[in-house]
């Protein structure tokens, strides 16, 4: 279905306007619940339908369940977007997710650590999420918490630029059965499945969702084949041609509470993925990849260990998977590849089929945790964590047709064809394990009356790179009943990933197993007021310095590079968000970030992150069982590096609207979501590259999109 | 596209279960049980969460058959159409909108009811009115603060008449300076604020009643700007004010009120009727910020009771 048609979006929308029935007077119930409650947001906290946010003394966002299906997203990504200080920029792979929170920007964004019910989903390899991540769809989830800055006090390693932490539904949350499904442009057909039920002291909670799409056809101009033509006299490049963003995807997750014992397992599944923009820039039309990440983990509380003691237990399991489906074209077939002398002539002469790589990782990550919290001692909330992580990127398999020195091309051709060199020297890649051991004591204080001290230290050993210290003080004055003034700084780490340590026969990027940590000190002060007309406003300014990013650099000798902690970079900026509820039903959401970040080795902006960004919302639940989403979010400024001689990232507008009927035929709800609606032509940027970018136009985000959502509660 | 129609498959597995597992849960209750059927109003989330609430304490405590009817406009209908068929011994309403269609369609037997004021009490053979009761009240200021010395509170006589003088009474009993304004009116209302929040001195209470109609939110401002600078104890029976910054309120505890109902629905089975009972079933919300500015202590057991403690910031 593809609809680019603005009289169509209208013509639906009126359709689902006219389906308005004469209302049931709902708000009359809801008046007298108002008068008791106060506010919905209350009745929802009361009720447990929503969680009270915790006094979190950071820059924290939350975004409910409700909140996501007001906005109609499909994907965290959406939601995430909505974030201040928060822009997702696309990786040319996969269009894998690059969240860049202040801008602190990188091509595979391991400074940002994401957590699923406070357990990261951190890969090994790469640092990030997975290279064949493929998103997350939102069904199972109750909440988002973003913590803007450095959280590595409490949650360790990657916790740096910022933690996304995902929170998804008990039974308690889902009660009962629903069903639904969705289509829209691109062939996308999402179907989705929850159950949830409680008992007295019990809940059992299923979500299942499988979605379906040919993906966006954003077009790409000119990509590295092409450059790769200009110099061997080849025509064989796929561009101009569309990115390769198919992809099916099955989640299922599963939560069992009893008593203080919580249960969760989890299994997320991507299949025929297409690689984006390619996996060296060089569109792939048939190359596919798999991904395939089981988890499961063990929560058990005692509420009274002792006097004022509770105790909480975890343990979590999760194996994650990269595999090749079909063979992954790094160039397309009658390419040289990249295999050229200093004249440009190719070494290892033509690939009738493409050069084909084929990487497939698997890892396994362990994790126990013991924390205490004490409330013992006047004025003080203590709190105590132990725990230890092991880590196995257990195996590591790669087919190729190609190679890269004489050692490793005497060992191909003499097989001939695409060739597994698992287990053979002559693979990308070492299996390899990491252990960590961690200890963190933090202390709320309570140092006068409106005035509160978070003082929290965090020791870590690897196994691999040695040792980490990291603090964070926050003090919290509660300046006048509406006004709350915090000061707040933090340090923190960010582990290398394998492809940095451990990385071989790339001599692009060879991995280099005695780097440091990256390190980053942030200072932020920040003012929250609260009014009682529905107004809230949260203003902070930040500074921060990010000392020792991993960076392949070029070697002395043998024209390779190898990983080295060289960069440095410094920012700072303000965010301000403004959220304003006139009345029960409709609010309006406003944010605005100005960032300035430097790279101190170049003296020169900090590359590809936005250095302004302007979101504004506005949600009306009218009728009665209507609700009308409108947002807009505005990317700003996002400059290039020093030497790339393209000019200026564009700016974009982008425009979303989600328009949802529930109560519908009684158990049906409805929705029409429109995203871009304005059709507008938003690029992320592609990477610089020596001697010119090899996707020179950038990478282009999906067009309008429409879709028609339906589901059933039974 | 394999993978997908496993999931359908799975999906299709799913449904099956689940409407399994209805059919089997619908039991039939015994004959000497007491069966009931509940009418409530057919709201949106989060509304719908505190019927739910409620629903569980009726099934807790009424061992027959609990039968329940979301009424929006359409099922009006079919409720009268399945009480006249299986009339059941005791009906239950939520909400006057509610009493009002439970009355047309009971034919004469006990109806009881959860309310939030008295328009339809003549109608009733018990209930909950949804408002706690002075003593209630009275029990939570004391149990956070016990050396109240001062108590101020700007009622209307119309709604709040017997509730202040029940709350003077026990006030002054415990050596309570118990100042009462009434007011007609949104301006009287502030000029009594106003008196107050002049004269009160630290640590002396300022009571907001929510139901009078008399706090705008400019008003609710003032009140809780001042009480701040000059540390008074603001409470209340609505969890909003804490949230802008007032140190107490009770609030319903649904599920309790829901087993109280259903108390009441069994006493009233033979035809009783009982009066309109002032809530007690309630919850504690409390703002943690307040509590540091006031530099008050909780004891470990009000500590425990708090359900709420409303973000500092």
């Amino acid at each position: 279905m593809n609809l680019h048609n603005n009289k169509t979006v209208l013509s639906l929308l009126f359709c689902l306007v006219s389906l308005a029935q004469p209302g049931w007077p709902d708000d009359l119930y809801e008046n007298e619940l108002l008068g008791l409650y106060g506010s919905e947001e209350l009745i929802s906290i009361a009720t447990g339908y929503t969680q009270p946010v915790s006094k979190a003394p950071a820059v924290a966002s939350i975004i409910t369940s409700e909140d996501i299906k007001r906005m109609g997203a499909m994907d965290i990504d959406e939601v995430l977007e909505a974030v201040p200080g928060l822009h997702v920029a696309r990786n040319h792979q996969g269009y894998n997710p690059i969240y860049t929170f202040r801008g602190i920007y990188s091509d595979f964004n391991p400074q940002v650590l994401m957590l699923i019910n406070g357990i990261p989903v951190t890969n090994l390899f790469a640092g990030n999420r997975s290279n064949t991540w493929g998103g997350m769809p939102v069904e199972a989830i109750q909440r988002i918490e973003v913590i803007r800055g450095p959280g590595s006090a409490i949650y360790g390693a990657d916790a740096f630029a910022g933690v996304i932490n995902i929170i998804t539904k008990s039974g308690e949350n889902l009660k009962g059965l629903e069903v639904g499904a969705s289509h829209g442009t691109y062939d996308t057909t999402n179907l989705m499945a929850s159950y949830g039920t409680a008992w007295s002291d019990s809940s059992l909670g299923v979500v299942l969702e499988a979605s379906t799409t040919d993906g966006q056809r954003g077009r790409i101009g000119a990509d590295a084949q092409s450059y790769l033509d200009a110099i061997t006299g080849t025509q064989v490049s796929l561009a101009p041609g569309r990115v390769n963003l198919q992809r099916d995807s099955l989640d299922f997750r599963l939560d069992y509470r009893k008593g203080n014992l919580i249960v969760r397992t989890g299994y997320q599944g991507r299949y025929n993925a297409g690689s984006g923009a390619g996996v060296v820039q060089a569109l792939d039309r048939s190359g596919e990849f798999k991904s395939q990440r089981i988890n499961a983990d063990l929560t058990y509380t005692i509420p009274e260990l002792m006097r004022d003691l509770s105790a909480t237990f975890s343990a979590s399991f999760l194996n994650a998977t990269q595999e090749v489906e079909k063979d992954v074209l790094l160039f397309p077939p009658g390419s040289t590849g990249s295999f050229l002398d200093e004249h440009g002539n190719p070494l290892l002469g033509l690939f009738p089929d493409g050069v084909v790589g084929n990487p497939e990782v698997f890892e396994r990550h362990v994790r126990l945790n013991t924390s205490f919290h004490y409330l013992g001692l006047k004025d003080h909330d203590l709190s105590l964590g132990l725990g230890y992580y092991s880590g196995d990127l257990y195996r590591v398999n790669e087919e190729k047709n190609y190679c890269t020195d004489i050692v490793s091309c005497e060992y191909i051709h003499s097989i001939g064809g695409v060739v597994d060199v698992s287990d053979t020297p002559f693979v990308f890649l070492r299996e390899s394990t990491r252990k960590n051991y961690y200890i963190y004591v933090q202390d709320i204080f309570n140092l006068a009356n409106d005035w509160e001290l978070t003082a929290g230290l965090r020791y870590d050993h690897y196994s691999d790179f040695g040792d980490t210290i990291n603090p964070r003080l926050a003090l919290v004055w509660s300046t006048t009943n509406r006004l709350t003034t915090k000061l707040l700084y933090a340090e923190a780490f960010r582990a290398p990933a394998f492809t940095e340590t451990r990385n071989i026969n790339n001599p692009a990027a060879l991995g280099n197993p005695s780097l440091d940590s990256e390190t980053l000190r942030s200072l932020e002060l920040a003012f929250d007021y609260k009014s009682t007309h529905g107004f809230n406003t949260i203003f902070n300014i930040f500074y921060y310095q990010w000392e020792d990013i991993i960076q392949f650099i070029p070697d002395p000798v043998g024209g390779t590079n190898t990983a080295q902690n060289a960069g440095r970079q410094t920012g700072s900026g303000i965010e301000l968000e403004s959220k304003w509820t006139p009345r029960s039903g409709l609010d309006f959401t406003a944010n605005y970030v100005w960032q300035k970040s430097t790279n101190a080795r170049t003296d020169h902006e900090a590359a590809n992150a936005p250095q302004q960004q302007f979101y504004v919302q506005a949600n009306w639940g009218f009728l009665p069982d209507y609700n009308l989403n409108l947002r807009a979010n505005w990317v700003m400024d996002r400059e290039r590096e020093i030497n790339d001689p393209r000019a200026s990232v564009d700016d974009y507008v982008l425009v979303d609207m989600a328009l949802r009927r529930s109560n519908l035929w009684r158990k049906f709800e409805a929705a029409l979501i429109v995203k871009n609606l304005f059709d507008e032509d938003a690029r992320e940027p592609s990477p610089n590259g020596v001697p010119v970018p090899l996707i020179p136009g950038d990478l282009p985000l999906p067009g309008r999109t429409i879709i028609g959502e339906i589901r059933y509660r039974f | 596209m394999t993978e997908l129609a496993r999931l359908i498959g799975i999906l299709n597995g799913s449904i099956l279960l689940a409407m399994a597992a209805m059919v089997f849960a619908g039991g039939v209750a015994a004959d000497d049980e007491t069966e009931i059927v509940v009418v409530y109003p057919k709201v949106r989330e989060p509304f719908a969460a505190l019927y739910r609430d409620y629903l569980v304490g009726i099934s807790e405590t009424v061992p027959g058959k609990v039968t329940e009817y979301a009424i929006n406009g359409e099922s009006q209908a079919s409720l009268a159409k399945a009480v006249d068929l299986s009339p059941p011994d005791v009906f239950m309403a939520i909400g006057n909108k509610s009493v009002k269609i439970a009355d047309q369609v009971r034919g004469g037997r006990p109806l009881v009811a959860v309310v939030a004021n008295r328009q339809y009490e003549s109608v009733l053979s018990g209930g909950i009115l949804l408002k706690p009761s002075a003593d209630v009240y009275m029990a939570n200021l004391l149990d956070i603060y016990d050396k109240i010395h001062k108590i101020y509170v700007v009622y209307s006589p119309e709604y709040d008449q017997d509730l202040v003088n029940d709350a003077k009474t026990i006030a002054e009993r415990r050596g309570i300076v118990f100042t009462a304004v009434k007011a007609t009116d949104i301006r009287e209302a502030a000029a009594g604020y106003q008196k107050f929040l002049q004269e009160a001195k630290a640590y002396s209470a300022i009571w907001l009643l929510p139901d009078n109609g008399f706090l705008d939110s400019s008003l609710l401002s003032t009140i809780l700007d001042v009480a701040w600078e000059k540390k008074l104890i603001v409470f209340s029976s609505n969890p909003l004010f804490v949230k802008h910054g007032a140190l107490f309120a009770v609030y319903p505890d649904n599920r309790g009120v829901g087993v109280t109902l259903g108390e009441i629905a069994l006493s009233v089975e033979n035809g009783e009727k009982l009066p309109l009972q002032p809530l007690r079933d309630v919850r504690l919300a409390v703002n943690e910020r307040t509590i540091n500015h006031l530099g008050i202590d909780l004891s470990p057991e009000v500590r425990r009771r708090i359900e709420l403690m409303l973000p500092g910031r």
